[in-house]
C-alpha cells in the first residue's frame, strides 16, 4: 500500500504559487489574443472572395488539425532554424497557443455570426445602419449569447492547454510540479494536488460561465 | 384620396429586372408614387411584390433598371461591383422605413429600445432627444406601457406596432409595408391596420404589398396587381378591385370574392 503524505508538499507551496500565476497569466494572454485573432479571421471569412477565404481556410485547418504540442514545439525549435528569428520560451509558447486558440475561437465566432437570421440583417440595414454598425449593435451582440458555451468551453481548454508550454521549459504550474517531482521523488502528490489546483480555478469559472448565460438569457 | 396626386413624384422605379440565376423574379417593374400617395401592390405568391419592395431600399440587388427614392437615385448596371459604397448605401436605405412580414424586431432590446436605436445610431441624435421621440411614437401605436419589454413578451400584432415605430423613428420619406400582416393571427390584424390608417390620414407616402384586399382597396390611390415578374393592371383602387380588367386580375381576386374578403 502507498504511503501518501501531502505535507511535503508545504515547502513548495510558493513554487506552485508562481506556476499557478504563471498559468493563469498564459491563459488569460493567449486566449485574450486569441480572441483577437479568431475576431478578426471570423469578420474577414464574411467577405465571399477567395483572396480572403483561400489563406484563412489555410490558417484555420493547419492550426486546428495539429496537435498543439508539435505547434510548440515548433515554433521553439524549427522557427529559428528556418527564419534566424529566435524566440523565448515565453513567447514560442505564448504564440503557438494563441494561433491555436484563435483558429478554434474563428470557427465558434464565424458559427455564431452566421447562426443569425437573415430577418435581423434585413432590419439592421432597412433601418440604414452601416456594416460596422449592425455587427457592433445588432449581430454581435445576438451571437455573443449563442457563442459564450462554446466560448467558455474553449477557454477552459486554452488554460488546460498551458500546461502543454511546460514541455518548452515555461514555468508554470505543470513545469513546477516535475521540478518538485525531482526533488522530493513524490510524483503521486504533486500531481495529485496540481490536478486539484485546476479543478478548483476551472471548476466555479465554469459555473460562473452557465449563470452569466442565464443572465443574458433573460427576458427572451 | 387622391388628393395627392399631381404632388412632386416620391418614389419612381423604371424598369426594374432581378434574376436568380435563370430564375427571372422582376422583368421589367415600373411605377411612380406621388408624395403622400398611397400605392398597393397585391399577386399571387412568387409574383415578385416583396422583392420589388426590397429593390426599392436596395436590400436585393436589381440587374437592369432604376430607383429614385426622393432626389436620391441609383441606376443598376448589372455589373458585380457594389451598387454603392457602404455609407451612401446605409444613406440611401434610410430614406425609406420598411415593416417586414416577420417583424424583425431586435430581441436582445427593449421596444423602446428598439425605436431608438435607428436615431441613436443611424441619425446620431442624442439619448435623451432619441427616447422622448421614441415614448411619443411607443403611444402613438398605441404601446405606451409596453416600452420595457422585450419582443420575446410581445404578441404578434404588438411586434408589429413596435416595428412600424421603429420604421417611423428614422423619419423616412417613405413607409413600405411587406405583407405587415401575413403572419399575424385574424384577430390581431386589425390593429396593425389601424396604425397603417392614421398614417395615410397624416400623409405619409406608402407601399403596401398586402393580401388584405378590403384594406387596400380603403386605403390606397393606386392599386398594382403583380404575376410572374410583371405588372399586369395598375389602377385606381377602387375601379380595380371593382372591375378588373384583365382576365388573370379577375381570377385572382375571385378567390377573395368567394372568401367575402373584399
Amino acid at each position: 500500500m502507498y504511503d501518501w503524505d501531502f505535507s511535503i508538499l508545504w515547502q513548495f507551496r510558493w513554487l506552485l504559487l508562481v506556476g499557478l500565476g504563471v498559468t493563469l497569466l498564459f491563459t488569460l494572454a493567449t486566449s485574450l489574443l486569441g480572441l483577437l485573432i479568431g475576431t478578426v479571421v471570423a469578420l474577414l471569412r464574411l467577405i465571399p472572395s477567395w483572396f480572403t477565404t483561400a489563406p484563412l481556410l489555410a490558417y484555420v485547418g493547419l492550426f486546428r488539425c495539429t496537435p498543439v504540442l508539435v505547434q510548440l514545439i515548433w515554433f521553439y525549435y524549427a522557427l529559428p532554424g528556418l527564419t534566424g528569428i529566435m524566440l523565448t520560451p515565453s513567447l514560442a509558447a505564448g504564440l503557438a497557443l494563441s494561433l491555436y486558440g484563435g483558429a478554434f475561437f474563428a470557427e465558434i465566432i464565424r458559427g455564431g455570426i452566421v447562426s443569425i437570421e437573415p430577418g435581423q440583417w434585413d432590419g439592421a440595414r432597412a433601418l440604414g445602419m452601416r456594416r460596422h454598425e449592425m455587427m457592433r449593435r445588432i449581430i454581435l451582440p445576438q451571437a455573443i449569447t449563442r457563442m459564450l458555451p462554446a466560448l467558455a468551453n474553449q477557454g477552459v481548454l486554452q488554460l488546460k492547454n498551458t500546461s502543454l508550454a511546460s514541455a518548452v521549459a515555461v514555468p508554470d504550474l505543470l513545469y513546477q510540479s516535475q521540478i518538485i517531482t525531482a526533488e522530493t521523488y513524490r510524483p503521486l502528490e504533486v500531481y495529485t494536488a496540481v490536478a486539484i489546483i485546476y479543478l478548483v480555478v476551472l471548476f466555479p469559472l465554469t459555473l460562473a460561465v452557465h449563470g452569466l448565460e442565464v443572465w443574458l438569457g433573460r427576458d427572451r | 384620396m387622391s388628393g395627392h396626386e399631381g404632388g412632386r413624384t416620391m418614389v419612381e422605379v423604371k424598369d426594374l429586372k432581378l434574376s436568380y440565376g435563370e430564375n427571372q423574379i422582376l422583368r421589367g417593374v415600373s411605377l411612380t408614387v406621388p408624395e403622400g400617395g398611397i400605392l398597393a401592390i397585391i399577386g399571387p405568391s412568387g409574383s415578385g411584390k416583396s422583392t420589388l419592395l426590397r429593390c426599392i431600399n436596395l436590400l436585393a440587388r436589381p440587374s437592369a433598371g432604376s430607383v429614385r427614392v426622393g432626389s436620391e437615385a441609383v441606376t443598376f448596371d448589372g455589373s458585380k461591383r457594389r451598387i454603392l459604397p457602404d455609407r451612401a448605401l446605409a444613406a440611401f436605405r434610410s430614406n425609406t422605413g420598411m415593416v417586414f412580414q416577420h417583424f424583425n424586431l431586435f430581441p436582445h432590446m427593449t421596444a423602446l429600445e428598439n425605436v431608438m436605436e435607428g436615431p441613436v445610431t443611424v441619425r446620431k441624435r442624442p439619448r435623451a432627444e432619441a427616447e422622448a421621440a421614441a415614448r411619443a411614437l411607443l403611444a402613438k401605436v398605441g404601446l405606451s406601457d409596453k416600452a420595457d419589454a422585450y419582443p420575446g413578451k410581445l404578441s404578434g400584432g404588438q411586434k408589429q406596432r413596435v416595428a412600424i415605430a421603429r420604421a417611423l423613428a428614422i423619419e423616412p420619406s417613405v413607409m413600405m409595408f411587406d405583407e405587415a400582416t401575413s403572419a399575424l393571427d385574424p384577430e390581431l390584424v386589425g390593429e396593425v391596420l389601424a396604425v397603417i390608417r392614421q398614417l395615410s390620414n397624416e400623409g405619409m407616402t406608402m407601399l403596401i404589398v398586402t393580401h388584405e384586399m378590403a384594406f387596400a382597396r380603403q386605403i390606397a390611390d393606386r392599386i398594382i396587381f403583380m404575376r410572374d415578374g410583371l405588372i399586369v393592371e395598375e389602377g385606381p383602387a377602387q375601379s380595380l378591385i371593382d372591375n378588373p380588367v384583365e382576365e388573370s386580375t379577375r381570377s385572382f381576386l375571385a378567390h377573395f370574392k368567394g372568401a367575402g374578403l373584399t
